[in-house]
């Protein structure tokens, strides 16, 4: 038995729990279970980046709010209140209430800038916008960081500044985004003719699938050449371009992936929980993601997911117990500040030390003879 | 991979630090195969030409051929591809990494993301990696991780990333410092079978390493050419006596 059998063991209990658990749930926890796995799709995008390309960004938010807000668009267009506004085309109710008086009531003209939202009567369009803006923003962000050669705490402070400015933005766009509402009161998504309810099974099933898929793509990813290319950027970029490697191209390429994962997560999101809201871009909310990492292990994409899986379900289970409902947050905080002063390598750091125990006490059984020498050994050493 | 074919020519390289002249009207040819020692005090502009040469630095002057190619000021992983590798005075490797990964990085024949999306284990051979681990005596390393080697060998795995990749040319700045006798032996061990094989320019101090290595050895002083020849000539030469008159000679 070795590491990698152990590591694709944990990987197979894992995705074996996820899909078994409709089994023991019913249709509300299902629901919430459905978002934390989501949200564990977020610390996979975060391990990704921070873990393996090292880059801390703290505006994961940003893609993931954009990936929401993509398919959101396409799904206000389709509920009932938005095709019950006495016009051929569907106008969202928020676009009326915004709208001058003696506005043309479509969706070319009701508002300034409202004619963007013409495609995204096209679910397919909005599906496909819910993935690609985020890559979009992802890669002019990292063309242009990596490109200048900034590094380390500079991309911190870029993304977070960037996340911001874009929530900034759609708050204050209200007529298009419905500012501070967000988008409300969506339809049901819809795939062949399939509507998704998102207290069903067949929505567990969708979420839980593209975690797998998630879990499964970036494990390749970074198994891949250029996965270890990219550790090796992370651990130290010059040696890396004086070996030949375009060492930005490297990371834009994983910092877009990173994007597009939180973008696929923004839009499951939207299909379980019915709203779009701009608190997704919140710099608290990215920096929640950071610490689901932080607790699970940022080193393992695995240990990150389940990190993230976990301290939201705990957060949302202690802050609604009367006991905790005032300090549940300080709790939280609490619990962050040891993992990063007692355990640095997170829950799967753990995982890890036992693991190696494991292997080596399996070892030691077979071959006691070895042991005894090994031992000798340390009390020469001594 | 790249063929070791060509030879250096540096044709009157120099650099201007907003004032200060670093290296000024700098000309050396290299020819194949030579191993060529760069000597100079300390701020004579050996590492500043190095550094100029591989695209660290943008020369203000002048011009850096690989064979017939122009190189000069191209983006430092332009001018690796082409063939020219680097080793560092503080030796970096990628710390996190094992040894076997390091070389594994260093062996990619390609360079770009997308080339490089498939699995590690093919287009990598295995023979040349032992074949180099052999001759940098990290053979039995291969699963230690990179930060935990101690400062001679992670000297060597840098050295053996760099001849993995089989350059044209190869481009060392002091690659024993910090090495016991021992080490410093068996670095000048490793130097000798990569002789011929590459063309290697060295920067180095410890004149009893450059008398078991040099075939030639160029002199600077004060960011300029001061002498050229074999090592028994630049001991008796009149020019780089006078240069280091008070701090004893060079050796």
């Amino acid at each position: 038995m070795t590491h990698t059998h152990l590591k694709i063991m944990a990987y197979a209990i894992f995705i074996v729990v996820v899909l078994m658990l409709p089994l023991a749930l019913d249709e509300f926890w299902l629901n919430r279970t459905a978002k934390y796995l989501i949200f564990g799709m977020l610390g996979v995008a975060v391990s990704l980046s921070w873990g393996y390309a090292g880059i801390l960004n703290l505006g994961q938010g940003m893609f993931f709010g954009a990936g929401a807000y993509m398919l959101g668009m396409s799904l206000k267009l389709a509920s009932p209140t938005s095709l019950e506004q006495g016009n051929d085309s569907p106008i969202p109710d928020f676009m009326m209430w915004n709208a001058e008086p003696n506005a043309v009531i479509d969706l070319c003209c009701i508002n300034n800038g409202s004619f963007l939202w013409i495609p995204f009567q096209s679910q397919t369009f909005g599906l496909l916008m819910a993935i690609a803006l985020p890559v979009l923003i992802a890669w002019v962000l990292g063309s242009i960081i990596f490109r200048i050669g900034i590094s380390g705490v500079f991309i911190s402070i870029i993304t977070l500044a960037s996340g911001l400015l874009v929530r900034l933005l759609v708050v204050d766009a209200q007529a298009l985004t419905g500012g501070f509402n967000g988008l409300t009161d969506l339809a049901w998504f819809t795939l062949f003719g399939y509507e998704f309810d998102p207290y069903s099974v067949t929505t567990y099933y969708l979420v839980a699938c593209s975690l797998v898929a998630v879990l499964l793509v970036t494990r390749l990813l970074i198994n891949s050449r250029s996965g270890l290319v990219l550790q090796s950027i992370r651990d130290d970029q010059n040696r890396a371009k004086y070996l030949g490697f375009d060492a930005a191209a490297y990371q834009t390429f994983f910092f877009c992936i990173s994007a597009a994962i939180s973008g696929f997560a923004g839009l499951l999101y939207v299909i379980t929980s019915e709203f779009a809201s701009p608190t997704f871009m919140d710099l608290t909310f990215s920096i929640t993601m950071v610490i689901w990492a932080a607790v699970g292990g940022r080193a393992s994409i695995l240990g990150a997911c389940i990190g993230a899986i976990a301290i939201s379900m705990l957060g949302s289970s202690v802050s609604e117990s009367e006991l905790f409902v005032e300090s549940w947050q300080a709790i939280l905080g609490l619990c962050f500040v040891l993992v990063v002063l007692f355990m640095p390598q997170g829950l799967a750091g753990i995982a890890h030390g036992l693991c190696k125990k494991f292997i080596a006490y399996r070892t030691n059984k077979k071959r006691p003879y070895e042991k005894n020498k090994t031992e000798e050994l340390a009390k020469g050493e001594a | 991979m790249i063929e070791a074919k060509c030879d250096l020519y540096i044709d009157g390289l120099g650099v201007n630090f907003s004032g200060f002249q670093a290296v000024s009207n700098f000309s050396m040819v290299v020819a194949h195969g030579e191993m060529r020692v760069l000597l100079g005090a300390n701020g004579a502009g050996k590492t500043t030409l190095m550094d100029m040469i591989c695209g660290k630095t943008q020369s203000t002057e002048g011009k850096v051929y690989l064979g017939e190619q122009n190189i000069t000021n191209k983006p430092p992983h332009i001018i690796a591809r082409l063939g020219i590798g680097r080793k560092f005075q503080i030796p970096s490797v990628f710390k996190e990494l094992t040894v076997l990964q390091n070389l594994s990085v260093a062996a990619m024949k390609k360079v770009s993301v997308f080339a490089n999306l498939g699995s590690l284990n093919r287009q990598i051979h295995k023979d040349r990696l032992e074949e180099v681990m052999q001759l940098t005596n990290l053979n039995d390393k291969a699963d230690q991780i990179a930060g935990n080697l101690s400062h001679g060998e992670t000297q060597w795995l840098e050295l053996a990333m760099l001849i993995i990749r089989n350059p044209a040319v190869i481009l060392l700045d002091e690659p024993t410092a910090g090495m016991t006798a021992d080490e410093t032996l068996k670095t000048s061990r490793i130097m000798n079978d990569l002789k011929g094989r590459h063309t290697i320019i060295v920067v180095e101090h410890d004149m009893a390493f450059v008398r078991e290595i040099a075939d030639k050895i160029t002199v600077m002083h004060q960011g300029k050419f001061l002498a050229e020849g074999r090592i028994s000539e630049i001991e008796n030469n009149q020019a780089v006596k006078d240069a280091y008159l008070g701090s004893g000679g060079i050796a």
